[in-house]
C-alpha cells in the first residue's frame, strides 16, 4: 500500500506542474484562471464551451426549485 | 468443509438455479410447490448444521447429506426467485360449479382493493354459459386541486374519497366453442363480489374466477393510439437528461385506467416517462432535483416495443429485466395545461427521496459543475462519462477531429476548398471500435481506481487501516450511486467492500476475498433482481472479473515458457497476424490465407527451435519472464480478459469484435487510471472554498492532455484496427469454448490425473497420456460437429427486414444461397440511425451468414442504396447487381455526369437538389467529407487485387438488364429463379430516377413474388403494358416504393388525383399481377424524406386503403405495423408470419383490451 501512496503522490506532482504549464500555454486556460480570480466564472471559454452540457448543472444549483404549492 | 466453501458452493448454487429457470423455464402456477420446497430444503439444511454442531462434526455420509441440503435449496432457491420475477400471476378468488342445473358460487378469498376480474374456462362445457357478476366497487376519487392536480396530505399520501357503488357486470359468454384455459376479462372492476347470476348455461360443469394482478404491466398496452391515462407516483431515480429529451424512471402508486374513472392502486412494476422540452415546467424535471418527488402525468401507457427484427435488440425485454414494464410519452396540447405536474403535500416539505441518494447526486452534481468550469468540452464530457457514470452526456458527441467544424456545405467544393479529413463518427462508436467501451461502463477498474486512490490517501496520512476501511466502503456506496448502481459497480462495490473488511480486521489476503467476493457479490445483485442475469452489464463485469482472477496465472506460466528463440517466433507470429489483420482483415480469416500462414507460422516456430536447441540464440535467452513483472503480469491479464471475456462475449452480444482491444488497452488502462483519479481529485478538491477551485483548475489542466491523449487514442486505434462483425456464437459453442477454458485453468491437475489413470490402466506408452488428451478434447467439442452435414431443406425464404423507411430483404433460396436486396438507410445526422450496422449486419450475424452470394440494389433511392458500403465494408459478397443508373460508378465521377446517368439522360430539375445530392454523397462521396464511406469507394476496393482474390473479397458487379434471370436453380419441387423485368429501354421523363428502378420476380415453382422497386404510377402503367400477362403474374407483390408513390409535382399530390392515378395506373398492374397478398415496406419518412415526409405519409394510407379494399386487410402486411414479415414456401405453396405474431406468441404483447371502468 505505501507503493500505491507513493504512486499517487508521484502522479500529483506531475499533474500539478504539466497543469501550471497547460495554463500558461493554453490561451482558454488563462482567461479561464482569469475569470475565477475575478469571481466571474460564466465568462470563463471553458464555461462556455460546456454550456448545452447538462445545462441544468449551473450556477443556480443551490436556488430551491419552485414548488405548486 | 469451511464456513467460507459452504457461502460460496450456496451462492453458486443460487445462481446455477438462476440459470437452469432460465434455460427451462417453469409454468408459473408451480410457484407455490417451489417456495414450499425451498421452505422444507432449507430447513432440513438448517437441521443438519444444527446437528453438526451439536455433535461436533459428521459422519462422510452426514457430510455429503450436508453438501447436498446446501446445494439443492440454493437451486430451488434461484428458480423460484426467477420464475416468480418474471411473472404476473392472477390470484384466483373463487370458483362456479354447475351440477344438475343449480348454481353455486364459493368466493375462496376477498378482493383486497377494486381490481379487474377474469373467468377462465377450466372445463368443456357443453353449452355456452352466459352468466353476470354482481357485487361492490369502492371506487377511489381524487381530491383536486384548483390546477386539477391531485392533492397531497401533509404525510405525502394522495388525496382520495370513497365512493361505493353497487356495481352488476355486462353480460359474459363463456362459449362452449373455446378452448380451456380461455380468459375471459369482466370490463367492470370490483371490490367485492357477492354473487354470480347464471343467465343460461349447461347442466354441468365449473369456471374460475381470478382477480387480475394490478401489476403496471396489465394496464400497459402495446403500441399507440389507445386512450392515455393518469400515473401518480414518485420519481425514484435520477432523471436522464439528453439534449432532445428527459426520461423519467417513476414508480407509479395509483393509475387512473380511463378518464372520470376510478383510480386503481398499483401492485407493482415500473414506468418510463419520456418528457419532450416543449411539455410545461420541462425545466423541472430535467435536473437532478427532480429525483424523489412526487409526480402525476397524463398520457398513453403503451409496452415498450418488442424486437422488430429476429435477433435484433428487444427494448422491451431489456427494460422488464430492469422492472420497467411501461413507457409513457405525455403530449404537450397547445395553450393547454402542462400533461406533467410535480406535487407536494399540502403542508411541510415536498417528499424527496432517500437521504443518502440525494446527498450524492448533489455531491455529483457539484464535482460536475467543478469539470464544467476547469476542463473545457468534450474533454469534460469524457471525464463526467468515466469519473461520474454520466454516459449521457456524450450522446452523440462527434470525434475530436471533427467536433466543432463547420459543417460544409453539400455540393462541389469550392474555389479553393480543400476536402476536409473530418471524423464524423461520434465518440461512443470510436470506443466500441477500439474495444475501450468499458471504460464509459463504470465498473470494477474504477472502483478499483478509486479504492487504491483513496487506500494511498490515508496511508499518506498515517491513518490505520481499520480506520478508514469503512470510510472507504461508505465512499464506495456513495460512488455506486453517483454512477447508477448497475450490476457492473454493485458487483465491484461488494467485491472491494469483501476485500476491504478481510483485509483490514481479519488479515486475509487478495485471492481469498476475490474467491469470496465474486459469488457473493453475484448472490446479492440476483438476489435484488434475478433478471440481470442475462444483462450485458452482469456477464460482462462477472466474466472479466472471473477471467482475470482463474486465466491470469495459467496464461502467465505458458508465456514464462517463452524465451530465447521460441519467445521471437511469438512475437513474430502475432506482429504478422496483426499486420495482416490491420491492412487487410478479411484475408487474416479466410482459409485459403489462414491455412498456408499457420503453416508458416509452425515452420518459422519449429525452425527458430532447431535453432534454438543447436545453440544459435538471435535474442539471447530473453524472453516473458525478463519483462518488467507489472508489465508482464498486465500483458497476462490482457489475454486473460480477451480469451475469457471479450472474445466470446462481445461476439455473443454484439456480433462484432474490436480487433484493436487487446492492444489499446495496453495503453488506455494505466491512462484511464490516471485520468479518473486526477479527476476525482480535482471533483473533490474544487469543492473547497477558496483555493479549492485554482487547485482543480491546474489539476484539470494536466488532465485535459490525458484526457485528449485517450480521445485521440481510441480515434487512431479505431480508424487502424478492423472492427469487424462475426457470426453470433451459439449458447452450445459458448458451453464447450468455456469448457475448453476450463480445461486451460486447470490442465496441470487435469494432466496429472490422467497420467495417474493411465498408470491405473496399464498404458504405459509415451504417447497415452497425449492420446486420452486428444480423445476427451474430441469429446469435449463433439456437439459442435456438422453431423451428417445438414443439407437445404429446399424452402424458399423471404425476410422482409422492419427498419423504418429503409427497405432491405434477404432472400434465401431453397439451394442455400444468399441473396440480399436492397441496404437501408443512413442517417448522418440527428439519430445517425445506420440500418447496415445497426439491423442488416446484425440480423446476418445472428442467421450465422458471413457470405451473400448476391447484392441486388433496385434503385439508387438512399434508402436503398445508403447502406451498400457500410455492408461492402462489411461483408463477403460475390456479385453485385446494379440498375442501369449506376453503372460504370466511379468515385471521381462529377455531379452533373452522375445526374446525367442516374436519370438515363431525361432532366433531374424537379427533383429536390438536396434528395439528389443526398444520393451523390452515398453513392459517389462526399466532396468534402473525404473519410465517408460510398458505394463507389467501396467497390473500387473490392476490385480483383491479389489479397482480394486470396480472401474471396473481390466482387463482380453486374447490371440488372431487362429480360435477364440473375439466378436459376433447379431444386425439388421446382425451378427457383430470380427475373428482371424492368427497367426498360424507354427512359420516361416523369419521376425517370423511380420509374428506372428494377423490378424482380422471385419464382419457385409455383409461388412468385413481384418485387416493385421504387416505380411511380408511369413506370407502373409502363410495367403492366410491356410485360407480358404470365410473367408479370405474382402471389405476393412488394408495393412500389413503399407504398408512397404519387403523381409528379405537389400541385398534382390532391386525393383526388392520387386515388385516380391509382386506380388507373396501380389498378392497371394489380389486375395483371393478380396477387393474393401485398407487403408494404414502410416506415417513419422523415428521416429520408425531410420536410416531405407529411406528403408521402398521406399518399401511403390512401395507398394503404386502396390495397385493403382490393384485397382484404388481413391480405396486407406493412412492417411498421407488422415488424419483420416472414414469407416460407415449398414451391406449391406458401406462408406469411409476422415478428408481431411471433413476439405475441413469446406472450410479448398480452396487454389486457380496452375495459369500462367508468360510471
Amino acid at each position: 500500500m505505501d507503493k500505491g501512496a507513493l504512486a499517487i503522490a508521484r502522479i500529483l506532482i506531475v499533474a500539478l506542474v504539466l497543469g501550471v504549464a497547460v495554463i500558461l500555454w493554453h490561451p482558454g486556460y488563462r482567461k479561464t484562471l482569469q475569470a475565477v480570480f475575478q469571481g466571474n466564472l460564466t465568462a470563463s471559454p471553458i464555461w462556455v464551451s460546456n454550456e448545452k452540457y447538462y445545462p441544468s448543472v449551473d450556477f443556480r444549483m443551490d436556488v430551491k426549485d419552485d414548488v405548486t404549492k | 468443509m469451511t464456513s467460507q466453501n459452504r457461502i460460496i458452493l450456496f451462492c453458486y448454487a443460487y445462481v446455477i438455479g438462476i440459470a437452469l429457470a432460465l434455460a427451462a423455464p417453469l409454468d408459473p402456477a408451480f410457484l407455490p410447490w417451489l417456495r414450499i420446497a425451498t421452505g422444507i430444503g432449507f430447513a432440513a439444511s438448517a437441521s443438519v448444521y444444527a446437528r453438526r454442531i451439536s455433535k461436533g462434526g459428521l459422519s462422510s455420509l452426514s457430510r455429503t447429506l450436508e453438501i447436498v441440503l446446501l446445494v439443492v435449496p440454493a437451486l430451488l432457491f434461484g428458480c423460484t426467485r426467477y420464475t416468480g420475477a418474471n411473472t404476473v400471476p392472477d390470484t384466483r378468488i373463487g370458483v362456479l360449479r354447475l351440477s344438475a342445473g343449480r348454481a353455486g358460487f364459493q368466493l375462496e378469498r376477498d378482493l383486497p382493493d377494486l381490481c379487474r376480474v377474469s373467468i377462465r374456462k377450466t372445463q368443456p362445457l357443453k353449452a355456452d354459459l352466459v352468466l353476470r357478476l354482481q357485487g361492490e366497487v369502492n371506487a377511489r376519487m381524487p381530491v383536486l386541486a384548483a390546477d386539477g392536480t391531485v392533492e397531497m396530505d401533509a404525510h405525502g399520501r394522495w388525496k382520495f374519497r370513497m365512493a361505493r357503488l353497487d356495481r352488476q357486470s355486462e353480460t359474459i359468454i363463456v362459449r362452449a366453442s373455446d378452448p380451456v384455459g380461455t380468459d375471459y376479462v369482466v370490463p367492470q372492476p370490483f371490490s367485492r363480489l357477492s354473487k354470480i347470476d347464471v343467465v343460461e348455461g349447461p347442466l354441468d360443469g365449473s369456471i374460475e374466477i381470478f382477480r387480475v394482478s394490478n401489476h403496471i404491466s396489465t394496464f400497459a398496452r402495446p403500441g399507440r393510439d389507445h386512450a392515455p391515462v393518469t400515473i401518480l407516483g414518485r420519481i425514484t431515480q435520477d432523471p436522464n437528461v439528453y439534449d432532445f429529451k428527459t426520461v423519467l424512471a417513476v414508480t407509479p402508486d395509483f393509475v387512473q385506467y380511463t378518464a372520470g374513472g376510478p383510480y386503481f392502486k398499483v401492485e407493482g412494476g415500473d414506468v418510463h416517462i419520456v418528457l419532450k422540452p416543449e411539455i410545461v415546467g420541462y425545466e423541472k424535471f430535467a435536473q437532478t432535483a427532480a429525483y424523489g418527488r412526487s409526480i402525476q402525468a397524463f398520457g398513453e401507457l403503451s409496452m415498450a416495443r418488442a424486437a422488430m427484427n429476429p435477433g435484433g435488440f428487444d427494448p422491451r425485454r431489456f427494460m422488464q429485466n430492469h422492472n420497467v414494464y411501461g413507457v409513457m410519452n405525455p403530449f404537450q396540447p397547445r395553450d393547454a395545461a402542462s400533461p406533467v405536474h410535480m406535487v407536494n403535500p399540502e403542508e411541510g416539505p415536498a417528499r424527496r427521496g432517500s437521504a443518502l441518494v440525494r446527498f450524492s447526486l448533489d455531491l455529483r452534481d457539484r464535482m460536475l459543475r467543478v469539470f464544467k468550469v476547469t476542463m473545457p468540452y468534450p474533454q469534460s464530457a469524457f471525464l463526467g462519462g468515466v469519473t461520474l457514470g454520466l454516459r449521457y452526456g456524450l450522446h452523440g458527441v462527434v470525434c475530436l477531429l471533427g467536433h466543432g467544424q463547420v459543417r460544409p456545405s453539400r455540393g462541389e467544393l469550392e474555389e479553393g476548398e480543400k476536402p476536409l479529413d473530418l471524423c464524423e463518427e461520434p465518440i461512443a462508436e470510436e470506443f466500441k471500435a477500439a474495444g475501450v467501451n468499458h471504460v464509459l461502463a463504470v465498473s470494477g477498474l474504477h472502483v478499483t481506481i478509486i479504492t487504491v486512490m483513496f487506500i494511498g490517501i490515508f496511508s499518506l496520512m498515517r491513518i490505520p487501516r481499520q480506520m478508514y476501511v469503512p470510510l472507504i466502503i461508505l465512499i464506495l456506496i456513495i460512488f455506486a450511486i453517483i454512477t447508477g448502481a448497475r450490476p457492473s459497480v454493485l458487483r465491484a462495490v461488494i467485491m472491494h467492500g469483501l476485500f476491504l473488511l478481510t483485509w483490514a480486521y481479519l488479515d486475509q489476503g487478495l485471492r481469498s476475498s476475490v474467491l469470496l467476493g465474486v459469488p457473493v457479490a453475484a448472490f446479492l445483485i440476483l438476489l435484488q433482481n434475478p433478471l440481470v442475469i442475462v444483462d450485458p452489464s452482469f456477464t460482462l463485469s462477472f466474466g472479466a472479473i472471473l477471467s482475470l482472477g482463474l486465466l491470469t496465472e495459467p496464461a502467465s506460466d505458458l508465456l514464462s515458457l517463452l524465451r530465447g528463440n521460441r519467445f521471437l517466433a511469438f512475437v513474430l507470429i502475432v506482429s504478422s497476424a496483426t499486420l495482416v489483420g490491420v491492412l487487410h482483415w478479411p484475408l487474416l480469416v479466410s482459409p485459403s490465407f489462414f491455412i498456408p500462414f499457420a503453416i508458416l507460422c509452425a515452420l518459422t516456430s519449429w525452425l527458430l527451435a532447431t535453432l534454438e536447441d543447436r545453440g544459435i540464440r538471435l535474442i539471447g535467452s530473453f524472453g516473458y519472464s525478463n519483462i518488467p513483472p507489472m508489465v508482464g503480469a498486465f500483458l497476462a491479464a490482457q489475454f486473460a480478459i480477451q480469451v475469457g471475456m471479450m472474445i466470446p462475449l462481445s461476439a455473443y452480444y454484439f456480433s462484432r469484435w474490436p480487433f484493436a482491444g487487446g492492444y489499446a488497452n495496453l495503453i488506455a488502462i494505466p491512462l484511464i487510471g490516471v485520468v479518473v483519479q486526477l479527476g476525482a481529485m480535482a471533483g473533490l478538491l474544487g469543492l473547497i472554498p477558496g483555493a479549492g477551485l485554482y487547485i482543480a483548475l491546474v489539476l484539470n489542466a494536466a488532465n485535459w492532455v490525458f484526457s485528449t491523449m485517450f480521445l485521440m487514442l481510441s480515434h487512431y486505434f479505431a480508424v487502424a484496427f478492423p472492427f469487424p462483425f462475426v457470426r453470433r456464437p451459439s449458447i452450445r459453442f459458448l458451453a464447450v469454448y468455456y469448457i475448453l477454458c476450463a480445461a486451460f485453468i486447470w490442465y496441470k491437475p487435469i494432466w496429472t490425473s490422467i497420467k495417474r489413470t493411465c498408470g491405473r490402466w496399464g498404458w504405459t506408452k509415451r504417447w497415452a497420456p497425449a492420446g486420452v488428451a486428444a480423445g476427451l478434447l474430441v469429446a469435449v467439442t463433439l456437439p459442435l460437429w456438422p453431423w451428417g452435414g445438414q443439407e437445404p431443406d429446399r424452402s424458399m425464404r423471404i425476410t422482409f427486414l422492419a427498419m423504418g423507411y429503409g427497405e432491405s430483404t434477404l432472400i434465401e433460396t431453397p439451394g442455400g444461397r444468399k441473396i440480399l436486396v436492397d441496404t437501408g438507410f443512413v442517417e448522418h445526422e440527428r439519430g445517425r440511425n445506420n440500418d447496415a450496422i445497426r439491423t442488416i449486419l446484425p440480423f446476418l450475424a445472428h442467421k450465422g451468414i458471413r457470405k451473400l452470394d448476391a447484392l441486388i440494389l433496385t434503385s439508387p433511392a438512399p434508402e436503398r442504396t445508403a447502406g451498400a458500403a457500410h455492408l461492402l465494408a462489411n461483408c463477403w459478397v460475390d456479385e453485385v447487381f446494379v440498375p442501369p443508373a449506376l453503372g460504370n460508378l466511379s468515385p471521381a465521377m462529377k455531379p452533373e455526369e452522375f445526374y446525367v446517368a442516374l436519370a438515363r439522360g431525361e432532366s433531374v430539375e424537379n427533383y429536390p437538389p438536396p434528395w439528389l445530392k443526398m444520393i451523390y454523397e452515398e453513392v459517389i462521396g462526399h466532396p468534402s467529407l473525404t473519410r465517408r464511406l460510398s458505394f463507389a469507394k467501396e467497390l473500387e476496393k473490392r476490385g480483383p487485387t491479389l489479397p482480394n482474390r486470396l480472401a474471396g473479397w473481390d466482387l463482380n458487379i453486374r447490371s440488372l438488364e431487362q429480360g435477364a434471370v440473375i439466378l436459376r436453380e433447379t431444386v425439388g419441387r421446382g425451378e427457383f429463379r430470380i427475373e428482371v423485368l424492368h427497367p426498360s429501354s424507354n427512359v420516361i421523363a416523369e419521376h425517370p430516377i423511380e420509374n428506372g428502378s428494377a423490378v424482380l420476380r422471385v419464382v419457385y415453382g409455383r409461388v412468385s413474388v413481384l418485387f416493385c422497386g421504387d416505380l411511380h404510377f408511369a413506370g407502373q402503367a409502363q410495367l403492366a403494358s410491356d410485360t407480358p400477362s404470365e410473367r408479370l403474374r405474382s402471389s405476393i407483390i412488394v408495393m412500389p416504393h413503399h407504398g408512397t408513390a404519387a403523381p409528379w409535382g405537389a400541385a398534382e399530390q390532391t386525393k383526388g388525383r392520387v386515388l385516380d392515378r391509382l386506380e388507373v395506373k396501380t389498378g392497371r398492374l394489380l389486375d395483371e399481377v393478380r396477387p393474393e397478398k401485398a407487403i408494404f415496406c414502410y416506415g417513419n419518412p422523415r428521416p429520408v424524406l425531410g420536410r416531405q415526409a407529411r406528403d408521402a405519409e398521406r399518399v401511403f394510407e390512401l395507398t394503404w386503403r386502396y390495397m385493403t379494399d382490393a384485397l382484404g386487410e388481413d391480405s396486407c402486411h406493412r412492417t411498421d405495423r407488422d415488424l419483420a414479415i416472414f414469407i416460407e414456401s415449398d414451391g406449391t405453396t406458401y406462408r406469411i408470419s409476422t415478428q408481431a405474431e411471433a413476439n405475441r406468441a413469446a406472450g410479448a404483447d398480452s396487454g389486457i383490451e380496452d375495459i369500462s371502468v367508468g360510471f
